[in-house]
């Protein structure tokens, strides 16, 4: 048994490194003085000064924000909206259509990706609009979003005891107010969860965003991709370490709140 | 006693005190669910049928989709092209379901073990161990993936050491190359497995184990009859997590394999990118869905039957 | 304080109709509701007084919780009439009815502070906040919980949970309040105890209650009348001890309490003395009627219950008294405050039972034979 557990814990610890190997190197060569090679020249935090003095990288930032922000909020509103509507109110073929919303979280984004691109094509040639950009993109991201949030959404409703909502009707609350006064602050944690998982899924994706967006409209993950395409730089190294810090903070904040609840 | 109706193959006569007609229920489920469902599908499913429509079209000589019937993209791909008989794409396809089910294999066979520890240490220790594994699935994907190429590159330790193996000639790199592909892959994946059969681990009930045990099984018996009947939901959510995106993967094949490992995804943004061949990009994408889907009903099924010594 | 609580009860509720307040706080009639092809209800016709402790006892499934939720207003008859003081509450919805419900799981808004809970049906009602400040404390302080105003829910214990529950419907003076099993959740020591305070809180206040219940023992000792319901029908409708000493049906005898049946063919019987003649399995029974009932015809087959502490276990010396039977000691159960003991006559298993303060058993044991005597006045002719 303790040879065994042994081996667990070194197994565990290899596929740790093998894990995080790739995070740290980055973080590493981040505070490399070597532009070229992979040799270690000593330490130095210029990368960092160079990338906030680089304009691309900043307005790639700002898209990312933007698109991230705009894409949420819209997609958070009408996740939560169609959980609310598959949770409680029936329509025909309702079981089809719950069954279609896990379509856009199965299929590889690459699919999605070059279907929208093909779309929005189409529309330019129609109508003229849909010229790619950051509201193309916003329109992708919220397509990809909706599905997460009201499927995290509907599994909040779903636990939710339908005796609470019966008491504010008892109590004297009309059907609006039992919504705004129970269901809503009840059903919050899920809508913040699926609003937190949209914000993060728009953030990281990079295939999407890459082929609906124009010029002038990049963001981030494309800023890594054209610059490691290119070859890798150490600002970017700098960069991604940024964004490396960004997602453990969030996902270490986002376990403490979970605990905090429990 | 609750009027409340989950599954929706009838509509709920009184919800909450309300008392609901089906066309209640039908202007509610409009006004609620109606503005998302709307938004998937037309910019969804709408470019999805387009894209059915435009694979049996073909491509005019400047790169736009001229309007005329042709199988011709279906038979490209399935090796019959104008040059007669060509194994590029027949190649694509198998590699890529080749290294789809290979990632899903090596994933599960890593996950294992590292679920295990993770389930057996203490309380604080395993939330930090789990947080461990959940950090790099919410770190963005290409810059794990470029990151290879630093630890994999010609001067890198890493090469020099599977110089000195023998595995490489000195001084080669590791990438680009299927062996980078693979690593980079693994590496990505892994978090997809870890969770859901975590999730399974923990509600394990671990009395059947220590039965098995007791009643002399041995190690690999005890394993199968015990444990892994007990974590099945959590291996097939886990595999189809990592098949699915692993299948349609493009950014690990272009950043750590070299021309010579293009997979589906790949070859869908040749066609959509510098090819401008959207006719057969399209027929491309569809292939990929079906694949995708066949994958999904092929996992269900295996599932359903409770298989003797199948894992899913 | 409680006086003027209730006193303000009338005054506010009751306004309309001062002049000739009804009598009947709720009035069923013909209700029926089915849910799919299950039949929760067949044709209930109720009526509670105001003021009343009123039970609805029944298994589970029997459509008790389906008929309180429909004079709630949280569902709604396919058929018959809701009157709540008088008032047809047909096309009033839940939250404008004269009723607040304790729920059986108590229902409790978990984001919300115990004294927000109570708050809210007020602040619904946008009752001025000076005036909320006071109800609430008032009610508090009856159920015993004004240190825990500022507690959430996750934090309070069972009964604690249940008193806030309590509160937060009285707090609105409803008509009638309904209670939907508001004790089920709780252990036997605590169900007792706020049985007591329930009726304790219910003489006080002068609201009608309405009592959702599967516990026999708990509707018998806090209602004034128990409706017993089976199948979604009511069985029997009467006061308490009423429905103990007089069941109509083998269902009711057997559902509240536990009691001895016997099959038998009626050999005589006189309407006007009351009482008849019945041949049974361990011979001829005389059966004192309270009331003046025809029986029937002769050699109709009957069942007579008797309830196990009305049986008399006598010594087999001495001449057998009137409805004297012998039997043979199966079995004697001591549980404190009582003794039950099994006696075998022929093919039937009688019960009886008797405290043990009055030393009536302390002289038998098991094996032994004895006489029962099944008095006359303490058998009960069922309907069925």
């Amino acid at each position: 048994m303790t040879r065994g557990h042994w081996l667990l814990t070194l197994l565990s610890g290899g596929l740790y490194t093998f894990l995080y190997a790739p995070i740290v190197v980055v973080i590493v060569y981040s505070f490399n003085t070597a532009r070229y090679g992979s040799g270690w020249r000593g330490f130095t935090t210029k990368w960092y000064s160079t990338l906030w003095n680089n304009p691309q990288a900043l307005s790639a930032a700002e898209n990312t924000l933007v698109l991230a922000v705009a894409s949420t909020v819209l997609a958070t509103v009408l996740g939560t909206m169609l959980a609310m509507g598959l949770n409680r109110y029936w329509f025909p073929a309702k079981r089809l259509a719950s069954w279609l919303l896990y379509v856009p979280v199965v299929i590889p984004d690459i699919v999605m990706a070059v279907a929208m691109l093909l779309f929005y094509a189409l529309l330019r040639d129609l109508v003229g609009l849909f010229n790619l950009g950051l509201t193309t993109m916003v329109i992708s991201h919220v397509t990809f979003q909706i599905p997460f949030v009201a499927i995290v959404v509907r599994s909040r409703l779903f636990g939710l005891d339908p005796a609470l909502e019966e008491a504010a009707r008892d109590l004297g609350a009309t059907p609006w107010q039992t919504f705004w006064r129970v269901t809503f602050p009840l059903i919050l944690p899920g809508v913040a969860a699926g609003g937190l998982l949209a914000f993060t899924l728009s953030l990281d994706d990079f295939v999407v965003s890459f082929f609906t967006s124009g010029p002038g409209s990049t963001t981030l993950p494309i800023l890594i991709y054209s610059s490691v395409k290119r070859g890798i730089t150490p600002d970017i190294n700098a960069l991604s370490t940024l964004i490396i810090l960004v997602s453990v903070v969030g996902t270490v904040l986002i376990t403490l709140m979970q605990r905090a609840k429990q | 006693m609750s009027a409340h109706n989950e599954h929706g193959e009838r509509p709920a006569e009184v919800l909450f005190g309300e008392r609901l007609t089906r066309r209640d229920h039908l202007r509610r489920s409009a006004m609620l669910s109606g503005p998302g469902f709307l938004w998937v599908v037309i910019f969804l499913f709408l470019p999805l049928l387009f894209m059915v429509g435009i694979s049996v079209l073909s491509r005019g000589a400047a790169g736009e989709i001229s309007l005329t019937f042709t199988w011709e993209n279906f038979q490209r791909f399935a090796g019959f092209g104008e040059l007669g008989f060509d194994p590029m794409y027949p190649t694509i396809i198998l590699r890529s379901l080749v290294l789809g089910l290979a990632t899903t294999a090596i994933c599960l066979v890593m996950a294992f073990p590292l679920t295990f520890f993770i389930a057996g240490l203490r309380s604080p220790l395993k939330n930090l161990a789990l947080t461990l594994v959940v950090i790099p699935l919410w770190t963005n994907l290409l810059i794990r993936t470029y990151a290879w190429q630093i630890l994999l590159a010609g001067d890198g330790w890493l090469a020099r050491a599977a110089a000195w193996v023998g595995l490489t000639g000195a001084g080669e790199a590791l990438y680009p190359g299927t062996l980078a592909v693979y690593t980079g892959m693994v590496c990505d994946f892994l978090p997809f497995l870890v969770l859901p059969l975590y999730a399974s681990v923990e509600k394990m009930d671990w009395s059947i184990v220590e039965a098995a045990m007791d009643l002399g099984a041995n190690g690999w018996r005890v394993f199968q009859h015990a444990v892994l009947p007990q974590v099945k939901p959590g291996v097939a959510a886990g595999c189809i997590l990592t098949f699915i995106p692993a299948m349609g993967t493009f950014v690990i094949p272009d950043l750590l394999g070299g021309s010579k490992t293009m997979l589906l995804g790949n070859a869908i943004q040749q066609q959509f990118g510098p090819s401008r061949d959207w006719p057969f990009g399209a027929a491309i994408t569809l292939l990929a869905v079906v694949i995708v889907m066949l994958g999904l009903w092929l996992f269900y099924r295996l599932d359903a039957k409770r298989g003797e010594g199948m894992i899913l | 304080m409680a006086v003027e609580i209730s006193a303000k009860t009338e005054s506010s509720a009751m306004v309309a109709e001062a002049a000739n307040p009804p009598a009947t706080a709720i009035e069923l009639t013909g209700i029926s509701r089915h849910f799919g092809e299950v039949r929760a209800l067949n044709h209930v016709d109720l009526a509670v007084r105001r003021g009343e402790f009123f039970s609805l006892l029944g298994p589970s499934g029997c459509g008790k919780t389906t008929l309180l939720r429909i004079v709630a207003g949280l569902d709604y008859p396919d058929q018959g009439t809701v009157r709540i003081g008088g008032q047809d509450m047909a096309d009033i919805p839940a939250h404008l009815r004269p009723v607040n419900t304790v729920f059986q799981s108590y229902a409790l808004f978990p984001h919300l502070s115990v004294w927000d809970n109570i708050a809210f049906g007020l602040r619904m009602k946008k009752v001025p906040a000076a005036a909320q400040a006071t109800r609430i404390d008032r009610v508090m302080e009856m159920v015993q919980i004004l240190p825990l105003a500022y507690r959430k829910p996750s934090q309070l214990s069972g009964g604690q949970k249940q008193r806030v529950a309590l509160a937060r419907a009285i707090v609105n003076e409803p008509q009638v309040l309904l209670l939907d099993e508001p004790l089920g959740a709780l252990d036997l020591k605590l169900r007792k105890q706020l049985q007591e305070e329930l009726h304790r809180l219910q003489r006080r206040l002068g609201i009608t209650f309405l009592y959702v219940t599967h516990d026999q023992d708990e509707a018998l000792a806090m209602s004034d009348r128990i409706a017993v319901m089976n199948h979604g029908r009511i069985e029997q409708m009467d006061a308490s001890r009423q429905l103990y000493e007089q069941p109509r049906s083998r269902y009711v005898a057997q559902f509240l309490g536990s009691c001895n049946l016997l099959e038998g063919n009626l050999c005589a019987s006189s309407d006007s003395a009351c009482e008849a003649m019945v041949q049974t399995t361990v011979g001829h029974l005389r059966v004192c009627l309270n009331h003046p009932a025809p029986l029937g015809s002769h050699q109709k087959r009957l069942t007579l219950a008797i309830r196990p502490e009305k049986v008399q276990l006598l010594p087999l010396n001495g001449h057998p008294p009137e409805n004297g039977v012998r039997g043979l000691i199966q079995d004697l159960i001591y549980s404190g405050a009582e003794t039950t003991c099994l006696v075998k006559v022929g093919e039937w298993m009688c019960k009886t039972c008797s405290l043990n303060s009055s030393g009536q058993h302390q002289a038998f044991r098991i094996g032994q034979e004895v006489t029962l005597k099944l008095p006359a006045d303490g058998i009960i002719i069922l309907e069925d």
